[in-house]
């Protein structure tokens, strides 16, 4: 199964534009990353708490509702977020490359 | 071997030697120099920590769980990461963050608010609706020998896209008689308040267009000095506390969208807590009966942003008392027992009259200015002065700036405006504001929400400056 994870890894990693890879469990612990030590608990710390707080948003204004995907467009990169009730995925990708 | 002998005495007369040589002579000694040293121990402490270097845990990982996820989300992910590489929706998109945010004042909007240049009539007040897109602006006679029955204009002007102040105003009310206070409601983007100087205090609802008759308040006995809206708490309802020269601080209750005014609870400054204050001077106008029966004159208030019950008021001979809303005591001699003394304290006087009181929005300070040319900064614990700011011209105003801490400006009689730290009292001189018209002030309203100020003079002349959010870094 760990196999099958580093290969999925690799399958985003080798997209176009991709700069970043992380998956971060429920603690925000990052398990698996292709960036550099610090980056990696930078973006774990902060993206699991702001998706956190968008998950709580949705739900806040519809309880039926959930937070499925989250996207940050910034001037250097766009931050894709899967969120998850055990991990989060999160894709860094410079669009303009 | 031996033999006594006796041997005859010899006597021999002491003399005495009167005359002994005598010689004087200076000695000079050196100037002795002490001089002082001081050494100073410093004492020192180690303390020894000892670091364990622990084995990190490795995360405990679901393999299972974590391939099942990367395999329901990898199918979105590539669509998305395909679709924002290949998107041209941001292209162009410049939201203007790239730029240097300003760090100097610009002046965006000049106009003169009087239909005919007119010597004697000054921009009384000014003030901003809740969402900062406009500006109303209300007029009122420099000076009142007695009565007043000048016509006055409150004027609305909607600020233009690229902050622009059109010729013509939206909107005018006429009133009869001149406005001293003008205060729009600080959520209710409709509701403006006005207090004149015949003691009247006026409610529009602006949300009909037609409607120019105002709703009637109340009346106070004297000129209103200052009118202000407490931020919605008790129950939820709208609270109009307006002051006046007679020595009231009548409090009102809005209810039913600001058609019902009820009267929450009345407040007087009376005179015996300084006799020398009930003398009225003649600067203060108004005819002299009004006068008689007042309490003291009301120039100014502020609400204390720690303790919602703690209020300072300022009065026309200097005085500055602390004043509490729940520990308020009935008047006494009055035969009404609705008229509350809210006067718990006082603190240093002013040598003049007070012309505004502020409290700190951030701190337990409040900072008062005065006709004695003088900026004071209080602590509210605190009867005395905590620091005193001389300035050369009279201050009519002071204001904190929004989104600035602990910075307040001060303005009035000379063109420029003045920006102090509360700190330290000291000015700040990398942000400098002066008027165009080289004019009096006469009022100074910030819009938080879009970095403005727009400035009122004696003249009539209305400028609305840009502001940087964050000048001091």
């Amino acid at each position: 199964m760990a196999q099958e994870v580093e290969e999925t890894m690799k399958r985003i990693q080798s997209h176009k534009g991709v700069v970043g890879t992380i998956v971060v469990n429920a603690e925000g612990i990052p398990i698996k990353s292709t960036l550099d030590n610090t980056t990696t608990v930078q973006y774990a710390g902060l993206i699991s708490q702001l998706s956190d707080k968008a998950r709580s948003v949705v739900r806040d204004l519809d309880p039926t509702n959930d937070l499925t995907f989250l996207r940050i467009r910034s001037k250097k990169h766009e931050v894709m977020v899967a969120p998850d009730k055990e991990f989060i995925l999160i894709v860094v990708q410079n669009p303009v490359d | 071997m031996f033999t006594d002998a006796s041997s005859e005495p010899v006597g021999f007369r002491s003399q005495l030697c009167s005359n002994k040589p005598e010689k004087s002579s200076n000695i000079q000694t050196d100037e002795v120099v002490y001089k002082e040293n001081e050494t100073q121990a410093i004492e020192t402490k180690d303390v020894h920590t000892q670091t364990i270097i622990e084995q990190r845990k490795k995360p405990q990982v679901d393999y299972q769980k974590l391939a099942a996820f990367l395999k329901r989300v990898t199918p979105g992910i590539l669509e998305d990461l395909d679709e924002a590489y290949g998107s041209n929706a941001f292209e162009n998109y410049d939201p203007g963050a790239s730029g240097e945010p300003s760090t100097t004042v610009k002046l965006l909007a000049k106009l003169n608010t009087l239909e005919e240049s007119n010597n004697e009539i000054k921009i009384s007040d000014i003030t901003w609706s809740s969402g900062g897109g406009t500006l109303s602006v209300s007029h009122s006679v420099v000076y009142h020998e007695t009565y007043c029955d000048h016509l006055s204009k409150i004027k609305f002007y909607d600020l233009t896209k690229d902050y622009q102040l059109p010729i013509e105003p939206k909107k005018v009310l006429n009133l009869n008689s001149c406005v001293t206070s003008l205060s729009y409601h600080p959520t209710e983007p409709s509701i403006i308040a006005a207090g004149l100087f015949n003691g009247d205090i006026v409610l529009w609802n602006l949300r009909d267009e037609t409607a120019v008759t105002p709703t009637q308040v109340c009346t106070h006995g004297d000129t209103v000095s200052l009118i202000h809206w407490r931020p919605r708490s008790i129950n939820d309802v709208s609270l109009l506390v307006t002051a006046s020269r007679d020595g009231y601080i009548l409090v009102h209750k809005l209810t039913a969208n600001f058609t019902t005014i009820t009267q929450h609870k009345r407040f007087k400054i009376a005179k015996e807590h300084n006799p020398s204050e009930s003398t009225r001077p003649r600067s203060a106008g108004g005819s002299r009966e009004r006068a008689t029966e007042a309490g003291l004159s009301v120039t100014t208030f502020d609400f204390s942003t720690k303790d919602p019950m703690l209020f300072v008021v300022g009065t026309l001979c200097g005085g500055l008392y602390k004043c509490s809303v729940d520990r308020a005591t009935p008047v006494e001699g009055l035969g009404n027992e609705n008229i509350l003394d809210p006067v718990v304290d006082e603190y240093e006087r002013h040598e003049g009259s007070v012309t505004c009181v502020r409290s700190s929005p951030t701190r337990n300070l409040f900072v008062t200015s005065g006709t004695d040319k003088e900026i004071r900064i209080y602590d509210f614990a605190e009867s005395v002065i905590h620091q005193t700011i001389s300035v050369d011209d009279t201050i009519v105003g002071l204001t904190w700036l929004p989104g600035i801490i602990d910075v307040f400006t001060a303005y009035g009689a000379g063109a420029s405006i003045h920006f102090y730290n509360v700190t330290n009292g000291k000015p700040v001189t990398n942000l400098k504001l002066e008027m165009s018209e080289k004019q009096g002030t006469s009022c100074l309203q910030f819009n938080g929400k879009r970095d403005l100020v727009a400035i009122g003079d004696t003249k009539g002349n209305l400028e609305i400056w840009k502001i940087p959010r964050q000048p001091f870094t």
